[in-house]
Order: structure tokens, then C-alpha cells, then sequence
């Protein structure tokens, strides 16, 4: 067990490292330039030069990789070459903004997937299984933009139940915060929940045919018994480690759906560092979200192992 | 006046567990496979019956099908399964449920799949007094360690808060057998219990059954396909093929008098410590697809004694006083 955790964080910082280095590399691979997106595409040779010296752009990559990568490490993200502005203090504030908006999607990922892929698999190869499996399948076929646009038009304009984009901090207006996030959490949470949903049927079939289940409807255990104290704990230990990649993914759908709904969150500061071709915000802000899904791959796999008693007593036996 | 061959058999009240004309079928996209028919055997109080046969012989299904934990394209599509008297298959699904545990209990082939890996040993063990008796979770660790001590687990304080991949095979089969114990079930089906067990463990967990029989009266029922096992510590026997019993009696008579060529071939085929120089008879052939079966003996067409007549099934003969054994060869020799 502890020996699990020690190589899962020996790990972690090598690989945060060599992310890094595919990010850097692949902002400075894109086609653009930061100097034509500030200064405008009637920006003289000149200008752009100057600009270019002065940001020290013209330096060869691995010069300006360490100087960033040694920045980062003393926790200077850099200012932004659009407005000048640090970049730090930006992040920080926006960050909460899309921890919050990726929990609440998991969650309802996480609520629709659990309880329905148990169910099909309870049920399997009966009508019940069918229609959920189509249901997964729908729902993982939708664009989480369009899910955004559908549920803007249903619960924004014509029902009238939600605002349909703002942001109010959690600790000014629980409720309103709460409220605003629904529909952009919902629109990551169903696309989501398709690929979870499946995972979640295959585990419980899996663990439903096994001999232990038969001892526990042998002693006389109900099915709701049998599939949320016996079955569901067993699923859940390779359930998790596609919840942390879906996790991952999720927030890949955070950049468009949190412009969509105006949410200024860490996705809309990427978006943006993207279209001005800002190195220094794209950058720092998809570092931010990197340190984030890693962290969470991390705590995942040490939970999956903390569920597994086998796992625990690995050590200890030999 | 006839001896009483089946010394357990009572007047007085209907045996633990009477199977009366059983058939099950499997409904899959293959066809329709009858894996059990017309089975008909009685269990009673303090009796352990085995029930032999290979694989494909119906005889976990026979047992599955008795707890109603069989597969879903299994149907029961006729005849009757009584408990003490009262008829299983009209019982709802909760009626069912309560008897389960409670008045029979299964102990399962093999106890390392059969116990649930992420749960400790002393609350699966415990868990009957949860579901059954409204226990709290505390006095049911508090039975299950007790359970465990009755099996001759030893330390069974500690033991209980162990996981089953801590535990041994031996040890498993004991856990298994504490918490099929749990409640005192009038009924133990015991499904190949020695299977996945070392020979030396087997002979423990056949003792245990024993003692479970002479302290508690429970009827057992032991599915097995190994001779061994049922002539250790059997009363009574089933020998089935294919779906149907085709010899029944008392162990040490069908043993020494074995009338159905399929017991014959099955007892030349197990080795034993005379013969152990001889060399071992396999029988020719595979049991019979449960999809083809035809109207004849379903042993025919791997019987070196086959008979024209064969071509029909003959019913169960009377071999002597509760013997009988599904074969015209019976009928020959009396004419």
C-alpha cells in the first residue's frame, strides 16, 4: 500500500514535467503568432520584431522552455502580451470557477452513470439493458456544445427555469451559484455519463456472474442488497480509474462550454490565450488544468487501491 | 416383513426435501436444452444424500434449481420441489428469499470465488443474522465468530476481520460452511464442496459435514461427481446422466450391486487402491447435448450391453428393495 503511493507520486512529478515539454512545444507548433495577434495583421516587419525582441520570442525554444519552466517553478506564470496583466493572480481567481463547474458535471455524470449502468447490468440482455444502453449511446453521440444550445433554448428561453449564462461566486449566493452552474454542469455531466455508464455495465455484469453474488442471493439478500453492498464496491475499483480519465476529458469540454455560458472559469482564460495566440496565459492556464487531472489520476488510483483489501495487504503478505 | 433399507424415512412427517418429477429446461438461441427431467429424490433428517454424475449430468442444475438460483434462461417447467412439506416453486420471489439462509443454504464448489474479495470474512459469515434475524452488525460479527470457532477455524476472533485471500482453501470452505451454517437450515446443499480442495482438506470438510449432520439433524444434500466422496459419507445415492437419475439406492448396496451399465463404467473408472495396477476403463463417447435428446436410453450409444429395446427409454426397475436403476438390461435378466 504504501509502497503503491510512493511510486504513484515518483511518478507524478516526471510526468508533470514532460507535459510541460509537449505543451510548450505544441503552443509554439500552431500556426499564428502572438506578434500578428497584438499588433494586428497591418503590423509592420518591424514592429513585429521589436515585439518579438522585446518578449525575447526570438530566442531558440529550449532557451525560452527553461526560462518559462524556472519561472513557473517560483510560481511567476508570467504577464500577458495582450494586456500586460500577471498571469498568476488571473489563474488563482479563475480556477475555483472550473473546479467547481468539473466537480458538479462528474457529479452528475457520476449519478446518472452509477445507478443506470447497475441497473442495465442487473438486467442484462433484458428490454431494460437495451433501452439503456441506447440511451448511453445517444447520449454519448451529443456534442456538449449542443447539449449547451438545446438546454439554453428548453430551460433558459422557453421555460424560463435557469438563467441562461453569469457567473455569481459560491460564497456570495449559494443558491445562485448554484443555479447558473446547473446547465453548463449538465452539458459536460450527460456526454459524460455515456462513457462511465458503459464502464459501469460491463464492471456490474462482470461482478454480477461471479460465485460471490450467488452466495449472497444464497443467504438470502435481495437485489438491491446484493448489487449496492456486495456488487458495487468490487465494480467501483476499475469504475474509478476511467472516471479519472473521463475526468480528464471533461475538462477538455470546459474551454467551449464555459464560453458559452460566460463563465469566467480557467476554460475561457485557455480560449482566449488561444485566439491571441497569449503564450504565457495559454500556457500557464493549461499547465493549471494538466496539474489538476494528474493530481486527480493520483487520488483515484490510490482510493481504487484503498477499496481493494487485496491491494492493501499486498505488501504485508509478502 | 420387508427391512427398513432407508433407516431416516419417517411416517410421521414429509422428508426435509422431496423433488417430485423435477424438469428444468434452458430457453437459449441454440433451442430448447433439457438439462433436467423427471428427477424425483427425497433428503430426510439427518441424512446426506449424494447426487452423482459428470459435468452435463443436471446435477447442479437439479440443486441450483431447488434455491431457485439458477440461471435466468432456466425455466422449471414441471413437477414439484417441497421443503418440509410446503411446495417451492409457487413461492414469490421474497417468500423465497426468506427461506434462503434461513431454512436452506448452499455451500458452494469454490470458496475463493464464492466469498466476496473486498468484504472481511467474520461479516459475510455474519451476515444471515442481518438479513434473517434483524441482527445489528455487532452481534452478528459476534456469531460469526462463534460460527467460525464451531467449524474449528483456529483464532477466530482474529480470523473474522481477515479477507478471504488471507485464508486458505481449507480455511475458505470452512468460512463457507459456518455461514451456510448460520441460521441451523433444515437443508444443506452442498454443490462439489471438496472439488477445489486439496485431498487431505477434503477429508476435513466431508468430517465437518458429518458432525453438522449428527449434532444438528440437518439433512444434506452433496453434489459431487467423485465416487470417493460418496462412498466416504453418503447414506443414500443419486446417480444421474444427462438429465435423468438412472440409478438410486443405498451407498454400500449400489456399490456392491451397481445395475445400470453408466454406474458400472463409472465405478471401473475410478481408481481405487486394489486396482491401482489395473488399468482404469474410460468410458467411450460424450454424455448426450441436452439440445438432441432422442426417446431412447441416453446412455445407449456409450452401453457395450445395448439392447434393441433401447431404442425407448425404460422407466427406474426395481433392482432389489430400494434400488432401482433406469435400464431394461434388469428386465432381461428376470425373463
Amino acid at each position: 500500500m504504501l509502497r503503491l503511493i510512493v511510486v504513484r507520486l515518483a511518478w507524478f512529478f516526471p510526468t508533470i514535467l514532460v507535459t510541460s515539454m509537449v505543451l510548450f512545444l505544441a503552443v509554439n507548433v500552431i500556426p499564428g503568432s502572438a506578434a500578428k495577434a497584438a499588433l494586428g495583421i497591418d503590423a509592420t516587419p518591424q514592429a513585429i520584431a521589436r515585439f518579438e525582441h522585446e518578449l525575447g520570442l526570438d530566442r531558440p525554444l529550449y532557451v525560452q522552455y527553461f526560462e518559462w519552466l524556472a519561472r513557473v517553478l517560483q510560481g511567476d506564470f508570467g504577464t500577458s502580451f495582450q494586456n500586460r496583466v500577471p498571469v498568476g493572480p488571473e489563474i488563482l481567481a479563475r480556477l475555483p470557477v472550473t473546479l467547481e463547474l468539473a466537480l458538479l458535471a462528474f457529479l452528475i455524470a457520476n449519478l446518472i452513470a452509477v445507478p443506470l449502468g447497475a441497473f442495465a447490468a442487473y438486467y442484462h440482455q433484458r428490454p431494460v439493458d437495451t433501452v439503456i444502453s441506447a440511451i448511453a449511446t445517444l447520449f454519448g453521440a451529443i456534442p456538449n456544445f449542443w447539449m449547451a444550445t438545446l438546454l439554453i433554448l428548453l430551460l433558459g428561453m422557453t421555460l424560463r427555469w435557469l438563467p441562461a449564462g453569469g457567473y455569481v461566486p459560491f460564497a456570495e449566493n449559494p443558491a445562485m451559484n448554484l443555479r447558473l452552474l446547473l446547465m453548463p454542469a449538465l452539458s459536460l455531466g450527460v456526454v459524460s455519463s455515456a462513457l462511465l455508464l458503459r464502464i459501469m455495465r460491463a464492471e456490474m455484469i462482470e461482478v454480477l456472474s461471479s460465485d460471490y453474488i450467488r452466495t449472497a442471493f444464497a443467504k438470502g439478500a435481495n437485489p438491491s442488497v446484493v448489487i449496492w453492498k456486495h456488487a458495487l464496491r468490487n465494480s467501483l475499483i476499475p469504475f474509478l480509474t476511467v472516471g479519472a480519465v473521463e475526468f480528464g476529458w471533461l475538462f477538455g469540454g470546459v474551454v467551449i462550454i464555459e464560453d458559452i455560458f460566460l463563465l469566467p472559469g480557467l476554460g475561457s482564460l485557455v480560449l482566449v490565450g488561444i485566439i491571441n495566440r497569449d503564450y504565457p496565459v495559454l500556457l500557464s492556464s493549461v499547465l493549471v488544468i494538466t496539474v489538476v487531472v494528474l493530481t486527480l489520476n493520483l487520488v483515484v488510483d490510490i482510493l481504487a487501491a484503498v477499496l481493494d483489501p487485496r491491494q492493501v495487504h499486498a505488501r504485508s503478505e509478502q | 416383513m420387508q427391512e427398513l433399507i432407508r433407516p431416516r424415512r419417517r411416517l410421521d412427517t414429509p422428508p426435509v426435501l422431496a423433488v417430485d418429477n423435477l424438469s428444468v429446461q434452458l430457453q437459449t438461441r441454440q433451442g430448447t436444452a433439457r438439462v433436467v427431467e423427471g428427477v424425483s429424490l427425497e433428503v430426510w433428517p439427518g441424512e446426506i444424500v449424494g447426487v452423482i454424475g459428470e459435468s452435463g449430468s443436471g446435477k447442479t442444475m437439479t440443486a441450483l434449481s431447488i434455491l431457485r438460483l439458477m440461471p435466468h434462461v432456466a425455466r422449471i417447467v414441471g413437477g414439484d420441489i417441497r421443503l418440509s412439506g410446503t411446495s417451492l416453486p409457487s413461492l414469490s420471489d421474497a417468500q423465497m428469499r426468506k427461506l434462503r439462509g434461513n431454512r436452506m443454504a448452499l455451500i458452494p464448489q469454490d470458496p475463493l470465488s464464492a466469498l466476496n474479495p473486498v468484504q472481511p470474512i467474520g461479516r459475510q459469515v455474519g451476515e444471515p443474522f442481518v438479513l434473517h434475524r434483524r441482527s445489528r452488525w455487532q452481534t452478528a460479527w459476534e456469531q460469526a465468530v462463534r460460527l467460525l470457532g464451531a467449524v474449528h477455524l483456529p483464532l477466530p476472533e482474529t480470523r473474522a476481520a481477515e479477507y478471504p485471500h488471507q485464508f486458505s482453501g481449507g480455511m475458505r470452505q470452512r468460512a463457507m460452511t459456518a455461514m451456510a451454517l448460520a441460521l441451523e437450515p433444515d437443508l444443506l446443499i452442498a454443490d462439489e464442496p471438496t472439488t477445489a480442495l486439496d485431498v487431505t482438506i477434503q477429508a476435513q470438510v466431508l468430517r465437518l459435514l458429518g458432525e453438522i449432520r449428527d449434532e444438528h439433524e440437518t439433512a444434506i444434500l452433496l453434489i459431487t461427481h467423485d465416487l470417493g466422496v460418496v462412498a466416504e459419507s453418503c447414506d443414500w445415492v443419486y446417480v444421474m446422466y444427462a438429465g435423468r437419475i438412472v440409478e438410486e439406492g443405498p451407498v454400500g448396496r449400489l456399490f456392491a450391486h451397481p445395475s445400470h451399465p453408466y454406474t458400472q463404467a463409472l465405478l471401473n473408472a475410478t481408481p481405487s487402491i486394489e486396482l491401482a495396477q489395473a488399468e482404469l476403463a474410460a468410458i467411450p463417447g460424450r454424455i448426450p447435448s441436452p439440445y438432441e435428446i432422442g426417446p431412447g436410453c441416453r446412455f445407449a450409444d456409450r452401453c457395450a450391453q445395448r439392447l434393441a429395446r433401447c431404442a425407448q427409454e425404460p422407466p427406474l426397475l426395481p433392482v432389489a428393495a430400494e434400488h432401482l436403476a433406469r435400464c431394461w438390461l434388469l428386465e432381461e435378466v428376470r425373463a
